[in-house]
């Protein structure tokens, strides 16, 4: 039974907790208690039983549409729309239109730390020639750091 | 064994037959299906779900809390009166339709 119950998390652990995701899991659970007991009594193995159960699930996309899977999870996360019924078994996977946008965040971010960076380097060479005061250096050491560090990060998030 | 594409527009049909029989819950109805259909085709849990869920959106059929035989709290589904009438409508559909493809089916293996 464990191992039903761990399947069931795993497959709603994508899906944001909402009242109607909540009562489908707990039906389905139900289903899958039914089907379990149902084989256990029938003498197949608890081991085997677990299997078969899991085998006879189906297909948690197939879900989304007829739950508002997608309505919540636009409402709870501001994504957008998860594909509708899948014939292959599991999970869906995350709507392109999600990376989309977190892509387009990454960039629009990226581009800030390259501003940044450009402002904040130009002081720090004219430094070496000119003196300035030392706040103001410190300032623009601290600005042209962090804006690196950032850049850095974001440029290896864009890659993955 | 017929694939969950080949039967996919008629799951709502199987599963508003059943039910014009009785009121069930998921399970059973999932059981129902698979003496019926034996090694012909197995209902997905899933698919079963997302069918009565999809029903009662549409106001075919109605939920309401009651007690299994084995002493369960489990959501009964009922077929409602607009369920019923189109069931009818679904039932003709589905005799025509079948009718159709064997004009086909048939001309072709003579």
């Amino acid at each position: 039974m464990n191992a039903i119950t761990a399947h069931l998390e795993a497959m709603f652990d994508t899906y944001p907790r909402t009242p109607r995701v909540l009562d489908a899991k707990a039906e389905l659970q139900a289903m899958m208690e039914d089907a379990y007991e149902n084989l256990i009594t029938a003498g197949v193995t608890p081991a085997d039983a677990a299997g078969q159960v899991i085998s006879e699930f189906g297909n948690l996309a197939e879900l989304a549409p007829a739950l508002g899977i997608t309505t919540d999870t636009d409402r709870s996360r501001g994504r957008v729309e998860a594909s509708a019924a899948d014939d292959r078994e599991g999970l869906a996977p995350p709507p392109t239109k999600i990376r989309n946008v977190s892509r387009v965040a990454l960039i629009v971010l990226a581009v800030l730390a390259v501003i940044w960076l450009g402002i904040a380097t130009p002081p720090l060479i004219l430094a070496i020639f000119t003196p300035m005061p030392g706040w103001f250096i410190i300032f623009c050491g601290v600005a042209a750091g962090i804006s690196a560090v950032a850049l850095i990060f974001l440029i290896r998030l864009l890659r993955r | 064994m017929i694939s969950p594409d080949a039967i996919r527009g008629y799951v709502d049909l199987i599963v508003l037959s059943l039910l014009s029989e009785g009121s069930s819950y998921a399970y059973r109805l999932v059981q129902q299906i698979a003496t019926v259909t034996g090694q012909d085709y197995a209902m997905k849990q899933t698919t079963l779900y997302s069918a009565v869920k999809r029903l009662e959106s549409a106001g075919l059929v109605t939920s309401f809390p009651d007690t299994s035989e084995s002493g369960k709290p489990r959501t009964y589904y009922k077929i409602t009166e607009t369920g019923s009438s189109h069931l009818d409508q679904k039932i003709v559909e589905w005799r025509e339709t079948k009718s159709v493809v064997d004009r086909f089916v048939e001309g072709i293996n003579r």
